[in-house]
């Protein structure tokens, strides 16, 4: 289940971390294109880019877990023994699942506030709540992530995250 | 309140949660146990954290490093600064430290650095009989050459905490970038004359200008990035934009290496390491915001400027905090955390906000090489197959060269104001 889910959550992140970056990238483009070859600022380009790119950000959240790219410090898991770690990074992965709760509770109770004042967003006059929709969204993720890694931890094989595939030139 | 979010904090940190998660949910503790405010503000202020259109130049800024490093720029450069400098002893080691150099006028983050040259030079260094230790130590230092020479990731950080202007820390940067390198570079020749390690044949200049030429369009995203940027054409988010439409069509057009798929996995890595850096923006402004709602910057202002009113003793305590603080902290939760704290007080002693900003930056770089959390560390580490005990010793004599160039430019404001004194 928790495996099977993760891979679906795999799916759903890498499209999603993909597409808004091209999003972000390409409407970069076009506004310095708008801006110095047709005279005519993009009122919503910025906007976007900044709503396109944040979302992105937490997005990254639950694929940090994953890929093991989030910055920590693991020095006590070097000075400990083989055991001590095993019960640290369980502990850090319940604490992990903690932060993710939270996210999502008051995520979830910051969308209903948002959107029941109507709070519109300055350019492109959407629904901020909808926006702040990507927090308990991604933190859900993160939840899925941390499980997995919990399940590795419990079953005694230590979590490996996958490689990415960046081609080192 | 403070008292009780410092330790959280740490103690979240020890445990190995991620920084970024460590700082907010820290927060989020002290609001829940201790009351007052709601927790509800934390995710509200992370997402406002990151809310602030100059930050989003920094996945562009890494989008354009990554498509010119898989368009196969790392060896370019290489190529270029072996026949620049490759007849030097040690050749090979002195190219190391310009090819970062020249890197970093691409990328502004010091990691990235070390994996785009060291990944290639580290293995031909130790083939050509160079000490590992030695070859390691020197690459993993000359790595943090990336955010010190423009663009810069960190100053992007730092331009946008305190509001002093990108463009003049970028130029900032440029001779302290300068003094670094060439002090590395005289350390490498000296050591290596000493262990009579090879040195290239004396260049021709049909050689130079054939590495010239191989290497011409990876330096031509630097001139578009701060020409772009230094003739006002172009804000820094502007001409990070540009510069990745220039690092794909180089690598779509000219070199053919960058095809759809490419573009895609290029687009998702750029993903995967920038939007954890953007997540420490995030959890480290909800840390900040609340050191700052509490009062505490004007607190340690007035004790601060009470102790004494010296800016030689106030900095050299400064440099002392953030050399502590980059043990524990990547540069960007500690410009962050810190900058606020320290910006006005160094600003009322008449150091200049941008001289400020270098000095953070170089102390923070100089935290690229320390324990627990040196990223330069960890990279070099897969770089060279070693222990992080063995990376970290390996480094030491370079990074006493990186201190001296840190008392330089904190006492010398010259070197970092010349440059920005001329465009600005």
């Amino acid at each position: 289940m928790i495996l099977w889910l993760n891979r679906v959550v795999d799916w759903i992140e890498n499209i999603l971390v993909t597409s808004l970056m091209l999003v972000a990238t390409v409407v970069a483009i076009l506004q310095v294109i708008a801006r110095y070859v047709f005279n005519n600022s993009l009122y919503w380009s910025e906007e976007l880019i900044l709503y396109a790119l944040i979302s992105m950000s937490f997005l990254t959240m639950g694929m940090g877990v994953r890929y093991a790219s989030h910055i920590s410090v693991d020095a006590a898991y070097a000075f400990a023994g083989p055991r001590t770690a095993r019960v640290l990074q369980i502990g850090a992965a319940c604490l992990g699942l903690i932060f993710a709760f939270v996210l999502v509770w008051y995520g979830s109770r910051l969308v209903m506030n948002t959107s029941r004042m109507g709070q519109l967003s300055p350019a492109m006059q959407i629904p901020v709540g909808y926006i702040y929709a990507v927090i308990p969204t991604a933190a859900t993720f993160m939840a899925l992530r941390y499980l997995l890694v919990l399940r590795d931890l419990v079953l005694g094989q230590g979590y490996q995250a996958p490689q990415v595939d960046i081609k080192t030139s | 309140m403070i008292g009780a979010l410092v330790p959280v904090f740490f103690g979240l940190l020890i445990f190995g949660l991620p920084i970024f998660a460590s700082l907010a949910l820290s927060v989020a503790a002290v609001f829940y146990f201790l009351g007052g405010m709601d927790p509800l503000l934390v995710p509200m202020r992370m997402f406002s954290g990151m809310n602030n259109f100059s930050l989003m130049s920094i996945p562009f800024f890494i989008l354009a490093a990554e498509l010119m490093r898989i368009g196969g720029l790392s060896d370019r450069l290489i190529g270029l600064a072996r026949s620049v400098i490759g007849w030097l002893p040690g050749g090979l080691a002195a190219a190391a430290v310009m090819a970062c150099l020249m890197f970093g006028s691409i990328s502004g983050s010091s990691p990235a650095t070390v994996i785009a040259i060291g990944s290639i030079l580290y293995p031909a260094m130790v083939n050509a009989g160079y000490d590992k230790y030695f070859s390691i130590g020197l690459i993993a230092t000359a790595g943090t050459l990336g955010p010190i020479v423009p663009p810069s990731i960190a100053l992007i950080i730092y331009g946008s905490v305190t509001g002093t202007s990108v463009g003049a820390l970028f130029a900032a940067g440029l001779l302290p970038a300068l003094l670094v390198g060439g002090l590395l570079i005289a350390y490498a020749t000296w050591f290596s004359a000493r262990k009579g390690y090879p040195r290239d044949a004396l260049p021709t200049f049909s050689s130079i200008f054939t590495a010239l030429r191989r290497a011409a369009w990876g330096l031509g995203l630097p001139v578009i990035l701060l020409g772009g940027i230094y003739s006002g054409i172009f804000t820094p988010t502007e001409s990070a934009a540009a510069a990745c439409l220039y690092g794909w069509f180089v690598g779509a057009v000219i070199y053919r290496t960058i095809l759809f798929r490419e573009t895609l996995i290029v687009l998702r890595n750029t993903g995967l390491i920038s939007g954890p850096l953007l997540l420490i923006t995030a959890g480290a402004s909800v840390f900040s915001w609340l050191l700052a709602s509490t009062g505490t910057p004007t607190d340690l202002a007035s004790y601060i400027l009470s102790t004494t009113e010296n800016p030689i003793l106030v900095i050299a305590a400064f440099n002392l905090i953030l050399l502590v603080a980059g043990c524990f902290l990547d540069s960007a939760s500690a410009i962050i955390i810190l900058a606020p704290l320290m910006m006005p007080i160094a600003q009322e002693l008449g150091v200049h906000p941008v001289h400020f900003g270098i000095i953070m930056l170089l102390n923070l770089s100089i935290g690229m090489l320390t324990p627990p959390v040196g990223l330069n560390l960890f990279v070099a580490m897969g770089v060279a197959r070693m222990s992080l005990g063995e990376v970290f010793r390996a480094t030491i004599p370079t990074m006493l060269l990186m201190l001296l160039a840190l008392i330089c430019v904190s006492y010398i404001p010259m070197i970092s104001m010349l440059i920005p004194s001329w465009l600005y």
